[in-house]
């Protein structure tokens, strides 16, 4: 393909993923990668590289506006980032094993999964709840706004388990995992949901950039690709954020899952098409 | 203590935020230029390649930008996007240490080692 075309093309497609990234709370690295496979036909392996640049690109975009609301727990996020930057190296040295139809699979069941749980998400309250010896050492508990509200993190060593586990998904696949991020912190540890989604930002970024580091090494970043996606998906982001207050984000999260659904599903049948 | 928290983290939220405006700013110009090379060049991405395109390592990004290679320059500022994270970690071993909070001064700092070896993983 001729270079203007592909910068083009990519341009206009991560400006879409982007903004219905940021409109859903899912991020763009989900959406990017099939883009790349499906629609020009790319190793996934480049799609991989180029979407772990978006991921770091939204993240850094999205923590400049989340910070002035307070929420990031800034020693959770550390904490639990020796687990996600661990598993990243991990997950790209996995990667490396693993062909490109192996890869196309496991990227669309997760997508698949990560559909099926954007239909399902409830906002509990995690309050009153009682100290817990690992959180107090670590000294992971702290205050929230609005009212400055005291919360106790719980079951550290299992949100740690899952949090290796999603910096491995990260290195091996290029997404944020984002969604299995807010699932450790809101769900296991308990956070208040908005703190959990802001420390889930905040740590994809490092997360993202462990992975990017050894893939840029292995030549799997090609700035031709990788440079439309990062444009595109700053700028849809950007503006997804903007409209985000002005329309309900019920119908549209799950016109996007199904949306999701049809890519996880085209992502496997190519796989197993192609292996 | 929860002042000097909150007053690092728009600290670091404004790494975070130059960091991506400047490594968007020099891809962008690094794109424009490229396309001015080599726009209508064709490109075959079908099967990777890996290690045998170039641009894998600092010298031969520092060589192509010497050059005034497009490619190299939009490489550059592919490489600053994965620097912000890098210097955000940083930052927070910084403010841990002034708030004399030295096990998370290990924590971090055990992070920004991870991300080094990451970032420089068979460069010397």
């Amino acid at each position: 393909m001729i270079a203007y075309e592909i910068i083009c093309i990519l341009f206009c497609g991560s400006l879409f993923a982007g903004f219905l990234g940021s409109l859903s709370g899912l991020g763009g690295g989900l959406i990017i990668v099939p883009l790349i496979v499906l629609g020009l036909n790319v190793d996934i392996h480049y799609a991989i590289g180029a979407s772990l640049i978006a991921v770091i690109a939204t993240s850094s975009g999205a923590s400049a506006a989340y910070v002035k609301e307070g929420y990031t727990n800034i020693r959770v996020g550390m904490f639990l980032e020796t687990a996600t930057t661990i598993g990243a190296l991990s997950g790209v040295f996995i990667g490396l094993l693993l062909p490109a139809y192996a890869l196309s699979l496991i990227f669309g069941f997760i997508l698949l999964y990560c559909a099926c749980s954007s239909f399902f998400s409830i906002d509990v309250d995690h309050l009153a709840l009682p100290t817990d010896k690992l959180a107090a050492i670590f000294k992971l508990d702290s205050t929230c706004p609005p009212n400055s509200q005291v919360y106790h993190v719980q079951h550290v060593p299992l949100g740690y388990a899952i949090m290796f586990v999603a910096g491995a998904l990260s290195g091996i696949l290029g997404i944020g995992s984002g969604v299995l991020k807010v699932l450790a912190l809101d769900r296991v540890m308990q956070l208040p949901f908005k703190v959990s989604t802001t420390t889930s930002n905040f740590m994809i970024g490092v997360t993202a950039a462990t992975s990017a580091g050894l893939y840029l090494h292995l030549g799997y970043i090609d700035p031709l690709l990788a440079m439309p996606v990062m444009m595109g998906v700053v700028v849809g982001s950007f503006f997804g954020a903007r409209l985000l207050p002005h329309i309900r984000t019920k119908r549209l999260k799950s016109l996007f899952g199904c949306l999701m659904i049809i890519i996880a599903v085209q992502m496997i049948y190519k796989s197993l098409g192609s292996g | 203590m929860d002042d000097e928290m909150r007053y690092g983290e728009i600290f670091l939220s404004k790494v975070l935020k130059y960091g991506l405006i400047l490594s968007l700013l020099i891809a962008f110009l690094g794109g424009v230029l490229f396309l001015w090379q080599h726009g209508n060049q064709s490109y075959d991405f079908h099967v990777f390649k890996g290690d045998l395109h170039q641009l894998a390592n600092f010298e031969d990004i520092a060589n192509g930008i010497l050059h005034y290679r497009g490619f190299a320059i939009m490489q550059l500022g592919i490489l600053f996007l994965i620097a912000t994270p890098v210097a955000r970690v940083a930052a927070c071993v910084f403010i841990f240490a002034l708030q004399r909070d030295y096990m998370y001064v290990g924590i971090a700092g055990f992070v920004l080692m991870i991300l080094f070896y990451s970032l420089f993983w068979r460069t010397f």
